[in-house]
């Protein structure tokens, strides 16, 4: 059996200096993880989106009888909070429990020794793809994500209250700051997915109820860890900005 | 066209998942109605399945807390708004974010676990087995587990949510010098109890989401011929993929006909 943490650390390694990758593999896991995820992370932000803003237009209105503050705050929202957010926990569910899936398949019928009897590295060609592919891709996905979600919220407004998308579009509102906040959450979200989905693949031990339970725990550990990346993000990020 | 052809093919995957889902529920409701369901196995699964969640409740508990309360920092710090600042982290708590992202967190504890189990069984041909014994596995097997995560989530609802609502206030205390006792007067103030009945109908509802795609994806492995490991990691794959669409959709469709309260 493959050593876990040596592999994982190899992987992790090899991620790092990604021009070393073999070119292919790491445009077929660029291939899994963006164009296939944009539906479901497209979906997933559009609806969140379309929730909170339809809420805060109630709110604002039965509250404050105004709502032309509403397009600033949620602009910003879904670039430095929720828009990262839900592409995280969309990479750990959709990407991080099909490549646990995959890794724990090739570890407990043994392909991975196999590789590397015949002289490959398979932290070199099937692991650190997936790294570098993951990272990329939530970066992409999370500006994406970032167009549903501006889209989804001038819809929600235009249609269920009447505010015109001219009215509530405000990208002067999103800071520089913000942006790479947006980058920084989705790059660490996507290092988070492929650490769990890795290590629970790397860990399974048997055949099919491994390769279930390697699943699970990469799905768990991805939403988990990327939930906890978040909050201590913001807070880190709150107290920097504190004057 | 990638992207176009990544899209039909979605479209058309769920809305042959939306189809079977349908029918499931219909059968679980029809049989939930006759009492024909195993009223001991829903018991012990339930008690197991609650249980095997609260770690990821707890820790997923502390970091929702922890988001609602940075959110709320920042309208408290940009216009002074410290008085409602714990009606608008209970509204965030009790029905709007900590449900949904709570539900997203049940759908990877709970239904990937649900998943994973009935995929392996049905691969390993013992749902075969318990209909040799002369038993229908439905009522006996794959119901339990269904009703079994609409009660933990329904179950978790109260506690976990309380405990969102409780680290806000101790990181906005904390961080952002929001004193406790204002926040706890704003909730008793403001917070009605149509916000708490709506969260706990949407946490039931989300149970009732995860439950259904994840008994579906795993009994689709024993309609299909591949039942290898790789099959029993697709289903796992395919019932978180089918429980986080349904969870956020359904949200937005809740947050869409509800009330502001």
């Amino acid at each position: 059996m493959t050593a876990p943490i040596a592999t994982l650390g190899a992987a992790a390694h090899a991620a790092l200096l990604p021009w070393r990758l073999p070119l292919d593999a790491l445009w077929r896991r660029l291939d899994e993880v963006v164009p296939r995820s944009v539906p479901l992370v497209v979906v997933t932000v559009a609806a969140v989106g379309c929730a909170l803003a339809d809420q805060a237009a109630r709110q604002a209105l039965r509250l404050l009888g105004d709502t032309s503050f509403i397009g600033p705050e949620y602009i910003v929202l879904g670039v430095e909070e929720f828009g990262p957010l839900v592409v995280a926990l969309t990479l750990s569910q959709r990407v991080g429990a099909g490549f646990a899936a995959e890794v724990a398949t090739l570890q407990s019928d043994d392909t991975l020794d196999a590789m590397a009897l015949f002289g490959e590295r398979p932290a070199l060609s099937v692991l650190a793809p997936m790294g570098v592919a993951l990272v990329l891709g939530a970066i992409a996905l999370g500006l994406i994500g970032f167009v549903a979600w501006e889209l989804a919220g001038m819809a929600t407004l235009l249609l269920r209250s009447g505010v015109s998308p001219f009215t509530f579009f405000h990208p002067e509102a999103i800071r520089g700051d913000g942006v790479v906040m947006l980058v920084v959450k989705c790059a660490a979200a996507g290092a988070i997915v492929f650490a769990s989905a890795t290590s629970a693949g790397l860990s399974a031990r048997g055949g099919a109820v491994a390769v279930g339970r390697a699943a699970t725990r990469a799905v768990v550990g991805g939403v988990v860890g990327c939930l906890l990346c978040s909050a201590a993000l913001d807070m880190v990020w709150f107290v920097a900005r504190s004057p | 066209m990638a992207v176009l052809a990544a899209l039909g093919e979605v479209v058309l995957q769920r809305a042959g998942d939306l189809g079977a889902l349908l029918l499931s529920a219909r059968r679980a409701l029809a049989a939930g109605g006759r009492l024909h369901i195993d009223a001991v196995e829903t018991l012990r699964q339930t008690h197991r399945l609650f249980f095997d969640a609260v770690p990821l409740v707890l820790v997923a508990g502390v970091a929702v807390g922890g988001v609602v309360a940075m959110q709320g920092l920042m309208y408290v710090a940009r216009y002074s708004a410290s008085e409602v600042f714990g009606w608008a982290a209970a509204l965030s708590a009790y029905r709007d974010v900590g449900p949904l992202l709570l539900g997203c967190g049940l759908a990877a504890r709970i239904g990937a676990r649900v998943t994973a189990e009935l995929a392996v069984m049905a691969a390993r041909e013992r749902l075969d087995a318990v209909r040799a014994l002369g038993l229908d596995p439905e009522p006996t097997v794959v119901w339990p587990r269904l009703v079994a995560t609409v009660a933990c989530s329904t179950l978790f609802w109260a506690p976990a949510c309380t405990l969102v609502l409780g680290v806000a206030f101790v990181v906005a205390s904390l961080i952002g010098d929001q004193r406790i006792a204002t926040s706890v007067w704003s909730v008793v103030s403001y917070v009605d109890a149509g916000t708490l009945v709506n969260g706990l109908l949407r946490m039931v509802l989300f149970g009732l989401i995860v439950g259904l795609s994840s008994c579906h994806a795993a009994v689709s492995v024993e309609a299909s011929e591949d039942r290898s490991a790789g099959a029993i990691g697709r289903a796992v794959y395919a019932g978180s993929v089918l429980s986080l669409a349904g969870v956020v959709v359904a949200n937005a469709v809740v947050s869409l006909l509800g009330g502001t309260g």
